[in-house]
């Protein structure tokens, strides 16, 4: 767009020699390639003082036209999320969920965001800048604005090129000062990088799509969501450069928590009504969830209906417990996969104990009733579901699949090919520096030889395959039977196992207490310990936070106030409660 | 197990190893850090690291196991990955990553099948330029490389490009390592000068003679730069006194050495003392001069191999009291393992000792012997050194005697000079000597020809009594010899042998589990094989039967057991 205006000035730029001149908003010239600010100016002034505040009465006007403005260098830091959330949307869309995910639910949610926090969508802005942007929008002069903004605050002359010629520390967004004062963050509720994953979580959840936090990060980590160097995609007129940086790279994939935590203030700061209930059919529900995850570590079929028995003696398939409700105070925000994975640990303890003794005795009481089987009908192999023969089985190809994972998340490559320039006097280096490392890995990659291929990441929910094909992990035990942990007396089925386990259920009220897991863990049995790092490696969390989900589990099958118990069912369970909670 | 680790973590502290001797006025007190484990790491830190350094904490781990494992194209793989480490935004996890790449690129590469020395060229000049706190060691070390490979000139010029660089302010060790360039780049003057004067002597040229001045001009002034300074300059010296040499300017290269070897801002340098002694040597000094010059030495090295020259030196000195320091210089010598089979160490000491002897000093001998009596008659008068001996170097053991046969006079050692006399006569049987020091001593000295073990193997059976015979695993295994001497009961007396035929049932067996080694009580089954005999013969009396009734003694190996049945 300045080119006709800075078509007449041809002398290449001292520092790094291309003829590529543009305008600043001070009618400086710079170098488009390396930044470089001269002592150039460019006289007709009202001219760009049109083209600037053409361009922010554009942010105020419509968000969406944003991505199409031509030449613009001026862009606000929300704009930024805004396209990040954009293209996440677009992967998610991709990945099979509904297309209302993107039109709807998340454009609302970010537009409720905006002007929740007065950053657009309002008629008072919050944010001071565009404050007098705005003002100045219709036909103040621009020395007005230029004062404004100069008297601001300090951090606000870090924006760069946009007021005076001082600008060997820049941003490429207007208002990316604010975002660096963890006070402002905090008080305008600014956004961050995880935050985009909070908020897609809450819209997935809205739709009750059946990704779910942890499959969220999955795909994050698989890099099928844009998250790391998202800032590479960014169209080019939103120059990119300076204390961006530290607003959009990123360094790690956030934790579990940390994105539930998000979610949840999101959730609040946009005033979110109740949630869409979480009906039995929709598969957040723990009982399709808890399917999901027996099929995903190989566990028989039939335990799934013990699964659901435990799920409606503790009262967790009800809808008033699973939807997230936050206009409702005290409403909790689960966390469904977890929770999931919790249900399945706990049948597994009333079923087998997990106390290092008892789930072995059954499993050789289990081979043995094969062996007998056997005689009688020898056609298949085994039958029963022998617990030894499943950790067999699995116990390998978890240790396979930590490896593998180790492996990846050590290639995994963090540094953008686009290069981050934090500041004008580091470029020369910062680009040498990437240039000698894109040097290093082409120079080693010739001698890696024939690399095996990086496993192709397909888009899948499962992380292991049981069954016949070649590269599955193992055989499938999908169809065994449990018919050895259960006996018949009288008319009813009873556990084998009477007895039951557990740590203490009292909640902790220290205000520190976060959970008392590593004490607890070398005390526990190594069984329920290797469960837990089971389920915490499929679903990427401490094996504490899975333990803190059992025990929240716990509490509602041991602890409540016994709902009036209809008895007569087929299988009935029997606790012994009392019997050895001393751990 | 992480040395790799390990070196890094005192890496800093090695690389100026020299340095560190060569300036210990100015020594900083440099601390050794533990080796930090790179790739692990406490979970409390774990918890809080960015995803990021997490790759590049698993990355370091997986290149560790790969470099472990030998696997190098796997090893380049994820060092190819671990260079976005570089890219690192806190700075001293950045240079770390600088050092980190090129110790173990470079290792990588040494190890490499495909690799080339262009690869090498390029990571060299990557990281020498990506870091500036590494460059000049980066720098040396790529032209070691360069020189391990033959390409002086480069190395040459890499040195000199090392040699001008300028970057702020020069930290203590980057000064060390500039010196260290400094005098490398004299050096590689010298060699180039070293190459030029050998191709010059063939052909007459003028051009290239003043050429190779020009090299002789710019060696000698770097060198004798570095000379100047204290501290170990082992190579440059011998290379400026080389070219001094040459230049035929005895005088310089004369006092360069001295002051090499006697300036006491120096370090204690025995290297400096013998360039000195064969600069002297060369340019026949006289023996007296040379005897000060190696009794400094042997002061410092009391075991260097210029001692035995000393030795002679002293014995062949006219100046009183010379002669009678040799004996100790000799003695003193052999008191180290290193000389212990050094055939012209104990010669020299036979001759030294015969000297003493014949000019009556022989109390001089008594005394030195009485000193090490106790530890040289273990450490070199052994059964085992003289079958050793016997087997690799006859004519050692023959001085070896000899100088026994001298010692013995010396007391302690009646037996010893007797035994001796026998040896020196016809070297092949000696008695034992009661003494039991000597019979140590001799035994050790029993030549080849002298079986020390009976060859059991190949002995035949032997019949002892008319129904005992005595025969060996060999015999115990024929099973038609046995029928044929009409053996029918076995005595083994061994432990591991198997009992033959027993499955056939035509032999009665015994066994008698005893070991063959002189711990073993024998005296136990004396009386069992008595009786097992004893049975035999009575069986064989009473029914006086024509059969004659045999028993097969299975002995494995040594004498103790033949000796004491």
């Amino acid at each position: 767009m300045d080119e006709h205006l800075t078509e007449g000035y041809s002398e290449p730029c001292k520092q790094c020699g291309a003829v590529s001149w543009a305008l600043s908003d001070g009618c400086q010239f710079f170098c488009r390639n390396c930044h470089n600010v001269i002592e150039k100016t460019q006289d007709v002034v009202d001219v760009s003082s049109f083209i600037l505040n053409n361009k922010i009465s554009s942010i105020s006007s419509s968000s969406r036209k944003k991505t199409r403005r031509e030449g613009g260098r001026e862009w606000m830091v929300c704009e930024g999320f805004q396209f990040i959330l954009k293209l996440q949307a677009e992967a998610l869309v991709g990945l099979g969920v509904c297309p209302q995910f993107k039109t709807d639910v998340l454009w609302d949610f970010w537009k409720r965001y905006l002007q929740i926090t007065r950053q657009a969508y309002t008629r008072s802005p919050v944010n001071s800048f565009t404050n007098t942007v705005y003002l100045s929008s219709e036909s103040e002069p621009e020395s007005a604005f230029l004062s404004e903004a100069s008297d601001q605050t300090e951090p606000m002359s870090a924006s760069g090129h946009s007021t005076d010629g001082r600008s060997s520390v820049c941003s490429g967004s207007l208002d990316a000062a604010c975002y660096l004062s963890a006070k402002e963050r905090k008080s305008r509720q600014l956004m961050n990088m995880p935050r985009t994953l909070a908020l897609c979580h809450l819209a997935l959840l809205w739709l009750r799509e059946a990704i779910t936090l942890a499959d969220l990060l999955r795909l994050v980590s698989r890099r099928l969501i844009p998250y790391i160097n998202v800032y590479e995609e960014f169209p080019e007129e939103m120059q990119f450069y300076g204390r961006d940086a530290i607003i959009f790279r990123v360094e790690t994939i956030p934790s579990y928590r940390k994105v539930h935590g998000e979610a949840l203030q999101m959730a609040e700061i946009l005033q979110l009504p109740a949630f869409p209930p979480v009906t039995s059919d929709c598969l957040l529900h723990p009982a399709l969830l808890s399917l999901r995850y027996l099929m995903e570590v190989n566990l028989p079929d039939e335990l799934h209906s013990l699964v659901c028995r435990v799920i409606e003696k503790s009262a967790m398939g009800k809808e008033s417990f699973l939807t997230f409700n936050p206009s409702k105070p005290k409403s909790t925000f689960l966390f469904y996969d977890l929770q999931a994975a919790a249900l399945i640990i706990v049948t597994m303890k009333l079923l087998f104990k997990l106390d290092d003794h008892v789930e072995w005795t059954l499993s050789r009481k289990a081979v043995k009733k094969d062996d007998q089987g056997k005689k009688k009908t020898s056609k298949q192999g085994s039958k029963m579901f022998s617990l030894k023969a499943w950790y067999m089985t699995v116990h390998p190809a978890l240790e396979r699949a930590r490896q593998r994972e180790e492996l990846f998340e050590a290639r995994r490559p963090w540094k953008s090919k686009k290069v981050l320039i934090p500041a004008m006097k580091h470029k020369a280096v910062v680009l040498k520096r990437r240039r000698v490392v894109e040097q290093l890995q082409s120079s080693f990659h010739t001698l890696t030889g024939s690399v095996p291929e990086q496993q192709s990441s397909s888009p899948s929910s499962f992380q292991f395959l049981w069954g016949q094909e070649e590269d599955s992990d193992g055989p499938s035990l999908h169809h065994k039977r449990l018919n050895c942990m259960l006996e018949k007396r009288g008319k009813e089925k009873w556990l084998v196992n009477q007895a039951y386990w557990h740590t203490d259920l009292k909640r902790c009220h220290k205000k520190d207490c976060r959970d008392h897991y590593s004490e607890l863990k070398h005390s526990l049995p190594r069984m329920y310990v290797w469960l837990l790092g089971l389920f915490s490696f499929l679903l990427r969390v401490s094996e504490a936070q899975v333990h803190k989900e059992v025990v929240e589990v716990e509490r509602r099958l041991l602890l409540r106030k016994a709902v009036p118990e209809e008895d007569n069912h087929k299988h009935r369970k029997r606790k012994g409660r009392k019997t050895s909670s001393s751990f | 197990m992480d040395d790799i680790e390990a070196e890094l973590g005192i890496s800093r502290s090695v690389g100026n190893e020299d340095f560190s001797d060569s300036s210990e006025d100015e020594r900083v007190a440099r601390k050794i850090r533990p080796p930090i484990l790179l790739h692990s790491s406490t979970a409390q830190a774990r918890a809080k690291e960015s995803g990021f350094h997490e790759s590049s904490r698993l990355c370091l781990k997986a290149i560790r196991d790969a470099m472990l494992h030998h696997h190098w194209q796997e090893a380049a793989q994820y060092l190819s990955a671990y260079s976005q480490t570089l890219e690192d935004t806190t700075v001293n996890k950045q240079s770390l990553a600088c050092e980190i790449i090129w110790r173990l690129g470079t290792e990588i590469l040494q190890h490499h099948p495909n690799s080339r020395l262009e690869d090498f060229n390029a990571l060299y000049e990557q990281m020498k330029n990506s870091g500036v706190k590494n460059y000049a060691k980066i720098c040396l070390e790529h032209s070691f490389h360069l020189l391990l490979n033959g390409h002086i000139y480069d190395a040459k010029r890499q040195l000199s490009v090392a040699a001008s660089w300028r970057y702020g302010k020069q930290s203590v060790p980057q000064s060390l390592d500039l010196k260290l360039i400094h005098a490398y780049c004299g050096f590689l003057d010298y060699v180039i000068w070293h190459m030029k004067k050998s191709s010059v002597s063939e052909a007459e040229d003028n051009s290239s003679n003043r050429e190779m001045h020009s090299y002789f001009r710019q060696a000698s002034v770097t060198l004798q730069e570095i000379i100047a300074q204290p501290g170990v300059w082992d190579p440059f010296v011998l290379s400026y006194v080389d070219m001094l040499e040459f230049y035929n300017d005895q005088e310089e290269a004369l006092k360069v050495l001295q002051n090499y070897a006697y300036n006491k801002d120096y370090p204690s340098n025995p290297n400096a003392h013998v360039y000195l002694y064969q600069f002297l040597k060369r340019h026949e000094a006289p023996p007296a001069k040379l005897i000060s010059i190696l009794k400094v030495l042997h002061h410092l090295v009391p075991s260097h191999e210029l001692m035995q020259e000393y030795c002679y030196l002293l014995v062949n000195s006219v100046v009183p009291g010379h002669l009678e320091e040799s004996l100790p210089v000799v003695f003193n010598l052999l008191d180290y393992p290193s000389w212990k089979n050094d055939l012209d160490t104990w010669n020299c000491l036979l001759t030294v000792m015969t000297v003493f002897k014949r000019k009556g000093l022989q109390h001089l001998i008594a005394n030195e012997w009485k000193q090490r009596k106790d530890f040289w008659l273990t450490m070199h008068y052994r059964a085992y050194h003289g079958r050793k001996d016997s087997e690799l170097n006859r004519e050692l053991l023959l001085v070896k005697a000899k100088v026994a046969k001298l010692l013995g006079e010396h007391g302690g050692l009646s037996s010893f000079r007797q035994g001796h006399e026998e040896l020196c006569e016809h070297s092949l049987h000696l008695q034992e000597g009661q003494d039991p020091g000597a019979s140590v001593g001799l035994s050790g000295a029993l030549p080849h020809s002298l079986p020390s073990t009976p060859d059991i193997e190949n002995a035949e059976i032997t019949p002892i009594l008319p129904f005992l015979f005595l025969g060996n695993e060999q015999d115990a295994q024929d099973h038609d010899l046995m029928q044929r001497l009409n053996i029918g009961y076995i005595l083994n007396v061994t432990t591991h042998l198997p009992l033959y035929h027993y499955s056939l049932g035509l032999f009665k067996y015994k066994r008698l589990p005893a070991t063959d080694s002189n711990k073993q009580n024998l005296r136990q089954y004396f009386e069992e094989a008595f009786e097992f005999i004893g049975i035999v013969h009575r069986f064989f009396l009473s029914y006086k039967q024509n059969l004659w009734t045999f028993l097969c003694i299975i002995i494995s190996v040594k004498s103790t057991i033949l000796n004491n049945l």
